[in-house]
Protein backbone atom coordinates (compact mmCIF):
# COMPACT_ATOMS: atom_id res chain seq x y z
CA UNK A 1 0.00 0.00 0.00
CA UNK A 2 2.76 2.74 0.78
CA UNK A 3 5.08 1.55 -2.35
CA UNK A 4 1.72 2.09 -4.52
CA UNK A 5 1.48 5.64 -3.00
CA UNK A 6 4.94 6.42 -3.04
CA UNK A 7 5.06 5.16 -6.76
CA UNK A 8 1.89 7.15 -7.51
CA UNK A 9 3.36 10.30 -5.82
CA UNK A 10 6.94 9.59 -8.01
CA UNK A 11 4.23 9.34 -11.17
CA UNK A 12 2.55 12.52 -10.21
CA UNK A 13 5.56 14.49 -10.10
CA UNK A 14 6.82 12.87 -13.24
CA UNK A 15 3.66 13.86 -15.14
CA UNK A 16 3.98 17.45 -13.04
CA UNK A 17 7.38 18.15 -14.19
CA UNK A 18 7.05 17.28 -17.40
CA UNK A 19 3.85 19.26 -17.87
CA UNK A 20 5.30 22.46 -15.96
CA UNK A 21 7.15 24.36 -19.13
CA UNK A 22 3.58 25.24 -20.06
CA UNK A 23 3.32 26.39 -16.67
CA UNK A 24 5.98 28.57 -17.39
CA UNK A 25 5.18 29.91 -20.38
CA UNK A 26 1.60 30.78 -19.13
CA UNK A 27 2.94 33.14 -16.22
CA UNK A 28 5.51 34.38 -18.73
CA UNK A 29 2.24 36.58 -20.93
CA UNK A 30 0.26 36.66 -18.08
CA UNK A 31 -0.63 39.84 -16.40
CA UNK A 32 -0.42 39.63 -13.10
CA UNK A 33 0.50 43.04 -11.96
CA UNK A 34 3.35 44.70 -9.95
CA UNK A 35 4.25 44.21 -6.43
CA UNK A 36 7.05 45.61 -3.72
CA UNK A 37 7.15 48.57 -6.05
CA UNK A 38 8.78 47.01 -8.76
CA UNK A 39 8.70 47.44 -12.22
CA UNK A 40 5.88 44.78 -14.37
CA UNK A 41 9.06 43.28 -15.86
CA UNK A 42 10.73 43.19 -12.88
CA UNK A 43 8.01 41.40 -10.96
CA UNK A 44 7.59 39.38 -13.98
CA UNK A 45 11.04 38.04 -13.81
CA UNK A 46 10.89 36.87 -10.07
CA UNK A 47 7.84 34.83 -10.40
CA UNK A 48 9.23 33.58 -13.38
CA UNK A 49 12.49 32.65 -11.97
CA UNK A 50 10.71 31.08 -9.06
CA UNK A 51 8.58 29.14 -11.02
CA UNK A 52 11.41 27.56 -13.25
CA UNK A 53 13.35 27.03 -10.16
CA UNK A 54 10.83 25.35 -8.34
CA UNK A 55 10.12 23.28 -11.28
CA UNK A 56 13.90 22.45 -11.92
CA UNK A 57 13.46 21.33 -7.98
CA UNK A 58 10.90 18.93 -8.68
CA UNK A 59 12.53 17.90 -11.97
CA UNK A 60 15.71 17.50 -9.67
CA UNK A 61 13.93 15.31 -7.10
CA UNK A 62 12.78 13.05 -9.83
CA UNK A 63 15.82 12.26 -10.69
CA UNK A 64 17.00 11.46 -7.63
CA UNK A 65 14.22 9.68 -6.73
CA UNK A 66 14.45 7.64 -9.85
CA UNK A 67 18.26 6.80 -8.49
CA UNK A 68 16.98 5.89 -5.12
CA UNK A 69 14.63 3.04 -6.60
CA UNK A 70 15.59 -0.36 -5.90
CA UNK A 71 14.78 -1.92 -9.25
CA UNK A 72 17.72 -2.30 -11.66
CA UNK A 73 16.72 -3.32 -15.30
CA UNK A 74 18.72 -3.47 -18.73
CA UNK A 75 17.95 -3.38 -22.19
CA UNK A 76 19.42 -5.24 -25.57
CA UNK A 77 19.20 -1.95 -28.06
CA UNK A 78 19.98 -2.60 -31.41
CA UNK A 79 18.88 0.54 -33.07
CA UNK A 80 19.11 4.15 -31.19
CA UNK A 81 17.73 7.58 -32.78
CA UNK A 82 17.64 10.87 -31.13
CA UNK A 83 13.87 11.59 -29.94
CA UNK A 84 13.52 15.13 -29.19
CA UNK A 85 12.62 15.93 -33.01
CA UNK A 86 9.41 14.12 -32.68
CA UNK A 87 8.40 15.28 -29.52
CA UNK A 88 8.95 18.98 -30.31
CA UNK A 89 5.19 19.22 -31.96
CA UNK A 90 3.57 18.19 -28.83
CA UNK A 91 5.30 20.88 -26.73
CA UNK A 92 4.17 23.44 -29.65
CA UNK A 93 0.93 22.50 -28.99
CA UNK A 94 1.11 22.87 -25.17
CA UNK A 95 2.52 26.50 -25.58
CA UNK A 96 -0.09 27.29 -28.27
CA UNK A 97 -2.65 26.42 -25.86
CA UNK A 98 -1.19 28.18 -22.90
CA UNK A 99 -0.89 31.46 -25.13
CA UNK A 100 -4.91 30.98 -25.91
CA UNK A 101 -5.08 30.88 -21.80
CA UNK A 102 -3.80 34.18 -21.25
CA UNK A 103 -7.19 35.58 -22.23
CA UNK A 104 -9.46 33.70 -20.46
CA UNK A 105 -10.61 34.13 -16.65
CA UNK A 106 -9.27 32.87 -14.47
CA UNK A 107 -12.31 29.58 -13.99
CA UNK A 108 -11.56 28.64 -17.41
CA UNK A 109 -8.16 28.77 -16.82
CA UNK A 110 -8.07 26.27 -14.14
CA UNK A 111 -10.34 24.22 -16.07
CA UNK A 112 -8.85 24.01 -19.17
CA UNK A 113 -5.43 23.84 -17.34
CA UNK A 114 -6.60 20.32 -15.54
CA UNK A 115 -7.99 18.88 -18.18
CA UNK A 116 -4.78 19.22 -20.26
CA UNK A 117 -3.01 17.98 -17.50
CA UNK A 118 -5.09 14.68 -17.23
CA UNK A 119 -4.60 14.25 -20.95
CA UNK A 120 -0.87 14.67 -20.12
CA UNK A 121 -1.14 12.12 -17.04
CA UNK A 122 -2.58 9.78 -19.87
CA UNK A 123 0.41 10.44 -22.72
CA UNK A 124 2.44 9.80 -19.50
CA UNK A 125 1.50 6.22 -19.07
CA UNK A 126 3.03 5.36 -22.48
CA UNK A 127 5.43 8.06 -23.40
CA UNK A 128 7.41 10.66 -21.73
CA UNK A 129 9.79 13.42 -22.80
CA UNK A 130 10.59 16.28 -19.86
CA UNK A 131 12.66 19.28 -21.12
CA UNK A 132 14.13 19.91 -17.65
CA UNK A 133 15.87 16.53 -17.70
CA UNK A 134 17.89 18.12 -20.56
CA UNK A 135 19.11 21.05 -18.57
CA UNK A 136 20.73 18.32 -16.31
CA UNK A 137 22.41 16.65 -19.44
CA UNK A 138 20.14 13.88 -20.38
CA UNK A 139 19.40 13.36 -24.46
CA UNK A 140 16.03 11.95 -25.54
CA UNK A 141 16.48 8.45 -27.89
CA UNK A 142 14.02 5.85 -29.68
CA UNK A 143 15.30 2.56 -29.11
CA UNK A 144 14.60 -0.56 -31.07
CA UNK A 145 15.10 -3.70 -28.40
CA UNK A 146 16.06 -7.32 -29.30
CA UNK A 147 14.22 -9.37 -31.94
CA UNK A 148 12.40 -11.20 -28.85
CA UNK A 149 10.80 -8.44 -27.84
CA UNK A 150 10.61 -6.00 -31.11
CA UNK A 151 9.73 -3.13 -29.43
CA UNK A 152 10.48 0.36 -29.53
CA UNK A 153 11.21 2.31 -26.14
CA UNK A 154 12.25 5.81 -24.97
CA UNK A 155 15.54 5.70 -23.97
CA UNK A 156 16.76 8.65 -21.50
CA UNK A 157 20.72 8.75 -20.79
CA UNK A 158 23.88 11.39 -20.12
CA UNK A 159 26.00 8.99 -21.78
CA UNK A 160 28.03 10.13 -24.72
CA UNK A 161 29.01 7.27 -27.46
CA UNK A 162 26.12 5.43 -27.68
CA UNK A 163 26.25 2.58 -30.52
CA UNK A 164 23.76 0.00 -31.92
CA UNK A 165 24.12 -3.61 -30.53
CA UNK A 166 25.12 -2.21 -27.20
CA UNK A 167 23.63 -3.51 -23.99
CA UNK A 168 22.51 -1.37 -20.95
CA UNK A 169 22.40 -1.58 -17.59
CA UNK A 170 21.19 0.50 -14.70
CA UNK A 171 17.65 1.67 -15.72
CA UNK A 172 14.93 2.72 -14.21
CA UNK A 173 11.91 2.51 -15.52
CA UNK A 174 9.63 5.27 -15.77
CA UNK A 175 6.60 3.61 -17.68
CA UNK A 176 6.71 0.36 -19.84
CA UNK A 177 7.94 2.50 -22.86
CA UNK A 178 10.31 4.72 -21.50
CA UNK A 179 13.45 4.20 -18.97
CA UNK A 180 16.23 6.34 -17.62
CA UNK A 181 19.92 5.20 -17.35
CA UNK A 182 21.03 6.32 -13.57
CA UNK B 1 23.79 -9.47 -14.38
CA UNK B 2 25.01 -9.39 -11.52
CA UNK B 3 25.93 -12.37 -9.12
CA UNK B 4 23.50 -10.74 -6.23
CA UNK B 5 21.28 -9.64 -8.96
CA UNK B 6 17.50 -11.46 -9.47
CA UNK B 7 14.74 -10.54 -11.98
CA UNK B 8 11.10 -11.99 -11.06
CA UNK B 9 8.57 -12.70 -13.71
CA UNK B 10 5.34 -14.49 -14.66
CA UNK B 11 3.89 -15.88 -17.24
CA UNK B 12 0.45 -15.54 -18.41
CA UNK B 13 -2.05 -18.50 -19.61
CA UNK B 14 -3.04 -18.50 -22.81
CA UNK B 15 -2.16 -19.01 -26.57
CA UNK B 16 0.22 -15.26 -26.27
CA UNK B 17 1.13 -16.53 -22.95
CA UNK B 18 2.87 -13.24 -22.39
CA UNK B 19 5.53 -12.37 -19.41
CA UNK B 20 5.09 -9.52 -16.88
CA UNK B 21 7.92 -8.13 -15.10
CA UNK B 22 7.55 -8.15 -11.23
CA UNK B 23 10.60 -6.60 -9.89
CA UNK B 24 14.43 -6.30 -10.74
CA UNK B 25 16.24 -5.55 -7.70
CA UNK B 26 20.00 -6.28 -6.57
CA UNK B 27 21.28 -7.58 -2.80
CA UNK B 28 18.42 -8.59 -1.49
CA UNK B 29 18.29 -11.40 0.71
CA UNK B 30 15.55 -14.14 0.03
CA UNK B 31 17.47 -17.03 0.13
CA UNK B 32 15.87 -18.39 2.66
CA UNK B 33 12.50 -18.90 -0.21
CA UNK B 34 13.74 -21.64 -2.63
CA UNK B 35 12.38 -20.08 -5.53
CA UNK B 36 14.94 -16.87 -5.24
CA UNK B 37 17.66 -18.88 -4.00
CA UNK B 38 20.90 -20.10 -6.22
CA UNK B 39 21.39 -23.66 -7.93
CA UNK B 40 24.02 -25.17 -7.25
CA UNK B 41 23.56 -27.34 -10.25
CA UNK B 42 26.35 -29.93 -9.04
CA UNK B 43 24.81 -31.15 -6.21
CA UNK B 44 21.39 -30.82 -8.48
CA UNK B 45 23.21 -33.38 -10.81
CA UNK B 46 23.87 -35.58 -8.40
CA UNK B 47 20.04 -36.25 -7.60
CA UNK B 48 18.80 -35.84 -11.17
CA UNK B 49 17.89 -38.53 -13.78
CA UNK B 50 17.04 -38.23 -17.03
CA UNK B 51 13.60 -38.57 -18.21
CA UNK B 52 11.64 -40.80 -20.01
CA UNK B 53 8.51 -41.27 -19.58
CA UNK B 54 7.72 -44.65 -17.89
CA UNK B 55 10.53 -43.64 -14.95
CA UNK B 56 9.62 -42.13 -11.46
CA UNK B 57 11.81 -40.55 -9.41
CA UNK B 58 12.57 -40.89 -5.17
CA UNK B 59 10.85 -38.15 -3.51
CA UNK B 60 14.71 -35.58 -3.63
CA UNK B 61 15.33 -36.65 -7.22
CA UNK B 62 14.45 -34.23 -10.16
CA UNK B 63 14.12 -35.15 -13.84
CA UNK B 64 16.59 -33.18 -16.22
CA UNK B 65 15.84 -32.99 -19.90
CA UNK B 66 18.93 -31.98 -22.13
CA UNK B 67 16.98 -29.22 -24.75
CA UNK B 68 18.48 -30.04 -28.78
CA UNK B 69 18.75 -27.22 -31.05
CA UNK B 70 15.28 -27.83 -32.24
CA UNK B 71 13.54 -27.26 -28.97
CA UNK B 72 15.57 -24.61 -26.93
CA UNK B 73 14.21 -22.07 -28.97
CA UNK B 74 11.40 -22.76 -25.92
CA UNK B 75 14.07 -21.04 -23.60
CA UNK B 76 14.13 -18.08 -25.62
CA UNK B 77 11.58 -15.50 -24.05
CA UNK B 78 12.42 -16.30 -20.81
CA UNK B 79 16.11 -15.96 -21.28
CA UNK B 80 15.88 -12.74 -23.17
CA UNK B 81 13.15 -11.07 -20.93
CA UNK B 82 15.89 -11.94 -17.81
CA UNK B 83 18.52 -10.30 -19.99
CA UNK B 84 16.92 -6.89 -21.12
CA UNK B 85 13.92 -6.55 -18.72
CA UNK B 86 12.77 -3.12 -20.57
CA UNK B 87 11.38 -5.53 -23.78
CA UNK B 88 8.47 -6.31 -20.58
CA UNK B 89 5.84 -4.44 -18.92
CA UNK B 90 5.08 -3.84 -15.57
CA UNK B 91 2.41 -6.97 -14.00
CA UNK B 92 -0.16 -4.83 -13.04
CA UNK B 93 -4.14 -5.39 -10.90
CA UNK B 94 -5.46 -6.65 -14.37
CA UNK B 95 -2.46 -9.37 -14.48
CA UNK B 96 -3.33 -11.47 -11.50
CA UNK B 97 -6.11 -13.71 -12.45
CA UNK B 98 -4.71 -15.01 -15.82
CA UNK B 99 -0.77 -15.56 -13.77
CA UNK B 100 -0.03 -19.22 -14.52
CA UNK B 101 4.02 -19.43 -14.02
CA UNK B 102 6.07 -17.36 -11.24
CA UNK B 103 9.83 -17.13 -12.32
CA UNK B 104 13.52 -15.87 -11.18
CA UNK B 105 16.44 -15.33 -12.99
CA UNK B 106 19.30 -15.02 -11.59
CA UNK B 107 23.32 -13.89 -13.14
CA UNK B 108 26.80 -14.91 -12.52
CA UNK B 109 28.25 -11.39 -13.53
CA UNK B 110 27.75 -11.95 -16.98
CA UNK B 111 24.76 -13.32 -18.58
CA UNK B 112 21.81 -15.10 -16.94
CA UNK B 113 22.96 -18.38 -14.85
CA UNK B 114 19.78 -19.87 -13.93
CA UNK B 115 15.87 -19.73 -14.14
CA UNK B 116 13.91 -21.45 -11.35
CA UNK B 117 10.22 -21.62 -12.20
CA UNK B 118 6.98 -22.37 -9.91
CA UNK B 119 3.71 -22.80 -10.91
CA UNK B 120 1.15 -20.48 -9.82
CA UNK B 121 -2.02 -22.79 -8.55
CA UNK B 122 -5.33 -21.48 -7.92
CA UNK B 123 -4.74 -22.48 -4.46
CA UNK B 124 -2.31 -19.71 -3.62
CA UNK B 125 -4.25 -16.83 -5.75
CA UNK B 126 -5.47 -14.73 -2.62
CA UNK B 127 -8.88 -13.19 -4.27
CA UNK B 128 -10.35 -9.30 -3.25
CA UNK B 129 -11.88 -8.99 -0.18
CA UNK B 130 -9.78 -12.00 1.88
CA UNK B 131 -8.88 -11.00 5.36
CA UNK B 132 -5.73 -12.23 7.37
CA UNK B 133 -4.86 -11.91 10.86
CA UNK B 134 -1.14 -10.64 10.89
CA UNK B 135 0.31 -12.14 14.01
CA UNK B 136 4.06 -10.16 13.48
CA UNK B 137 3.78 -7.60 16.38
CA UNK B 138 0.48 -6.45 16.94
CA UNK B 139 -1.88 -8.87 15.56
CA UNK B 140 -4.71 -7.44 13.20
CA UNK B 141 -6.97 -7.66 10.52
CA UNK B 142 -5.39 -7.20 6.68
CA UNK B 143 -7.54 -7.13 3.08
CA UNK B 144 -5.47 -8.17 0.89
CA UNK B 145 -6.56 -7.52 -2.85
CA UNK B 146 -5.08 -9.86 -5.81
CA UNK B 147 -2.60 -11.49 -4.16
CA UNK B 148 -0.32 -14.33 -4.81
CA UNK B 149 1.75 -16.21 -1.94
CA UNK B 150 4.57 -17.37 -2.78
CA UNK B 151 5.07 -21.09 -2.09
CA UNK B 152 8.31 -22.57 -0.61
CA UNK B 153 8.77 -25.33 -3.92
CA UNK B 154 10.65 -24.78 -7.41
CA UNK B 155 8.58 -26.75 -10.06
CA UNK B 156 11.14 -26.70 -12.50
CA UNK B 157 15.10 -25.09 -12.84
CA UNK B 158 16.99 -24.41 -15.71
CA UNK B 159 20.91 -24.23 -16.53
CA UNK B 160 21.27 -21.68 -19.32
CA UNK B 161 24.57 -22.91 -20.01
CA UNK B 162 23.93 -26.43 -20.43
CA UNK B 163 20.60 -26.24 -21.90
CA UNK B 164 19.18 -28.29 -18.94
CA UNK B 165 15.90 -28.46 -17.85
CA UNK B 166 15.61 -29.87 -14.03
CA UNK B 167 12.06 -30.62 -13.03
CA UNK B 168 9.52 -32.82 -10.53
CA UNK B 169 6.36 -33.43 -12.40
CA UNK B 170 5.81 -33.15 -15.94
CA UNK B 171 2.08 -32.12 -15.57
CA UNK B 172 3.33 -28.91 -14.20
CA UNK B 173 6.23 -27.97 -16.54
CA UNK B 174 3.62 -28.60 -19.32
CA UNK B 175 2.21 -25.37 -19.28
CA UNK B 176 5.30 -23.46 -19.05
CA UNK B 177 7.34 -24.55 -21.77
CA UNK B 178 5.64 -24.88 -25.10
CA UNK B 179 7.03 -28.02 -27.15
CA UNK B 180 8.71 -29.81 -23.71
CA UNK B 181 5.32 -32.56 -24.30
CA UNK B 182 7.62 -33.87 -27.35
CA UNK B 183 9.72 -35.05 -24.68
CA UNK B 184 6.50 -37.04 -23.15
CA UNK B 185 5.75 -40.26 -24.37
CA UNK B 186 2.26 -42.15 -23.75
CA UNK B 187 1.02 -44.39 -25.71
CA UNK B 188 -1.86 -43.65 -27.83
CA UNK B 189 -5.22 -45.61 -27.84
CA UNK B 190 -4.43 -47.26 -31.09
CA UNK B 191 -0.84 -48.35 -29.35
CA UNK B 192 -2.81 -50.12 -26.49
CA UNK B 193 -4.94 -51.66 -28.88
CA UNK B 194 -1.93 -53.31 -30.22
CA UNK B 195 -0.23 -54.41 -27.63
CA UNK B 196 -3.60 -55.85 -25.85
CA UNK B 197 -3.92 -57.96 -29.31
CA UNK B 198 0.02 -58.48 -29.44
CA UNK B 199 -0.82 -62.38 -28.43
CA UNK B 200 1.15 -61.90 -25.17
CA UNK B 201 -2.17 -60.83 -22.99
CA UNK B 202 -5.14 -61.90 -21.92
CA UNK B 203 -6.90 -59.14 -20.50
CA UNK B 204 -9.84 -58.86 -18.64
CA UNK B 205 -12.28 -56.38 -19.90
CA UNK B 206 -13.00 -54.01 -17.18
CA UNK B 207 -9.32 -53.28 -16.54
CA UNK B 208 -8.57 -49.87 -17.46
CA UNK B 209 -4.64 -48.81 -19.12
CA UNK B 210 -3.63 -46.30 -16.40
CA UNK B 211 -0.95 -43.04 -17.06
CA UNK B 212 2.06 -45.75 -16.08
CA UNK B 213 0.93 -48.42 -17.94
CA UNK B 214 0.57 -46.25 -21.00
CA UNK B 215 3.90 -45.12 -20.46
CA UNK B 216 5.47 -48.50 -20.71
CA UNK B 217 3.52 -49.22 -23.57
CA UNK B 218 4.79 -46.75 -25.54
CA UNK B 219 8.66 -47.58 -24.05
CA UNK B 220 7.73 -51.11 -25.46
CA UNK B 221 6.46 -50.00 -28.47
CA UNK B 222 9.52 -47.37 -29.02
CA UNK B 223 12.16 -49.99 -28.61
CA UNK B 224 10.11 -52.48 -30.63
CA UNK B 225 10.48 -55.00 -28.07
CA UNK B 226 7.65 -56.99 -29.79
CA UNK B 227 9.36 -57.52 -33.16
CA UNK B 228 12.35 -59.66 -31.79
CA UNK B 229 11.14 -62.89 -33.37
CA UNK B 230 12.61 -64.87 -30.71
CA UNK B 231 10.56 -62.66 -27.81
CA UNK B 232 7.71 -65.30 -27.22
CA UNK B 233 10.32 -67.56 -25.74
CA UNK B 234 12.43 -65.21 -24.01
CA UNK B 235 9.10 -64.44 -22.24
CA UNK B 236 8.45 -68.23 -21.61
CA UNK B 237 12.29 -68.34 -19.98
CA UNK B 238 11.00 -65.06 -17.79
CA UNK B 239 8.28 -67.45 -16.34
CA UNK B 240 10.18 -69.77 -15.90
CA UNK B 241 12.56 -68.47 -13.88
CA UNK B 242 10.84 -65.97 -12.01
CA UNK B 243 7.55 -67.04 -12.64
CA UNK B 244 6.85 -67.67 -9.03
CA UNK B 245 7.68 -65.05 -7.74
CA UNK B 246 6.02 -62.44 -9.83
CA UNK B 247 2.43 -64.07 -8.65
CA UNK B 248 1.24 -63.75 -12.09
CA UNK B 249 -0.09 -66.55 -14.61
CA UNK B 250 0.66 -67.77 -18.17
CA UNK B 251 -1.75 -69.86 -20.24
CA UNK B 252 -0.73 -70.63 -23.77
CA UNK B 253 1.60 -67.86 -24.05
CA UNK B 254 -0.37 -65.95 -22.66
CA UNK B 255 0.33 -63.16 -19.56
CA UNK B 256 -3.28 -63.53 -17.40
CA UNK B 257 -4.35 -59.99 -16.72
CA UNK B 258 -7.02 -59.26 -13.95
CA UNK B 259 -6.84 -55.70 -12.93
CA UNK B 260 -5.14 -52.85 -13.20
CA UNK B 261 -2.12 -53.55 -10.66
CA UNK B 262 -1.30 -56.90 -12.86
CA UNK B 263 -1.44 -55.05 -15.73
CA UNK B 264 1.34 -52.99 -15.19
CA UNK B 265 3.35 -55.99 -13.49
CA UNK B 266 2.79 -57.63 -16.37
CA UNK B 267 4.30 -55.04 -18.86
CA UNK B 268 7.39 -54.38 -16.29
CA UNK B 269 8.18 -57.92 -17.19
CA UNK B 270 7.33 -57.84 -20.84
CA UNK B 271 10.17 -55.28 -21.22
CA UNK B 272 12.32 -56.88 -19.53
CA UNK B 273 11.83 -55.16 -16.19
CA UNK B 274 12.95 -59.19 -14.31
CA UNK B 275 16.64 -60.04 -13.06
CA UNK B 276 18.57 -61.29 -10.36
CA UNK B 277 20.64 -58.75 -8.50
CA UNK B 278 24.26 -60.10 -8.68
CA UNK B 279 25.24 -59.06 -5.36
CA UNK B 280 22.62 -59.99 -3.46
CA UNK B 281 21.04 -62.88 -5.58
CA UNK B 282 17.57 -61.62 -4.61
CA UNK B 283 15.43 -61.87 -8.09
CA UNK B 284 14.31 -58.37 -8.62
CA UNK B 285 11.23 -56.77 -10.30
CA UNK B 286 12.54 -53.09 -11.47
CA UNK B 287 9.98 -49.93 -10.91
CA UNK B 288 12.28 -48.03 -13.12
CA UNK B 289 15.39 -48.47 -15.23
CA UNK B 290 18.33 -46.26 -16.59
CA UNK B 291 19.74 -47.06 -19.99
CA UNK B 292 23.66 -47.23 -20.13
CA UNK B 293 23.20 -46.75 -23.89
CA UNK B 294 19.95 -46.15 -26.57
CA UNK B 295 18.88 -49.27 -28.10
CA UNK B 296 20.20 -49.47 -31.67
CA UNK B 297 17.52 -50.76 -33.97
CA UNK B 298 19.88 -51.38 -36.92
CA UNK B 299 20.98 -54.72 -35.77
CA UNK B 300 19.94 -57.33 -33.16
CA UNK B 301 17.20 -56.57 -30.78
CA UNK B 302 18.92 -56.94 -27.21
CA UNK B 303 17.92 -59.69 -24.92
CA UNK B 304 15.07 -58.69 -22.65
CA UNK B 305 16.27 -60.70 -19.72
Amino acid sequence: MKNNLLRFCLWFLLCFSSFSMGIIFYLVIIDFGSFWGLELWICRCIVVSCAFVFCLAVAWFCIWRLKKSPDRESADIIDLNPHESQIVPSFVGMFVVSLGLAAMPISSVIAVSVLMFLFWGILCHTSYYNPFFTLFGYRFYQARLDDVHAKFVILITRRDGLKNGMKINNLRRINNYTFMEI
Amino acid sequence: MLDDEYRVFMKKSGKRGEHRLVESRQGVNYDDIKLFGGVDFGALDSMAIEFSAEAAPEVDEYYYIDLDEQHSGMMDDYIQNASSTAGVSLAGPDDFSKAEVLYVARGDGGGVKSITFQKILPSVKISSGFSLFLFDGRPEIKKLDRSISIVNRIDAIYDVERKRIYFREFSKIRCMFDGIVDYYRSATDDEVRRVKECGYLDINEDVKVGVRSRKIIASMLDDRILEDPEYSSKLGRIFDKYGEELELKMVDGKIVVGNDKELTKALSVMIGRCFTNEITGEKTLAIRAERFAPISHGGDVPSVA
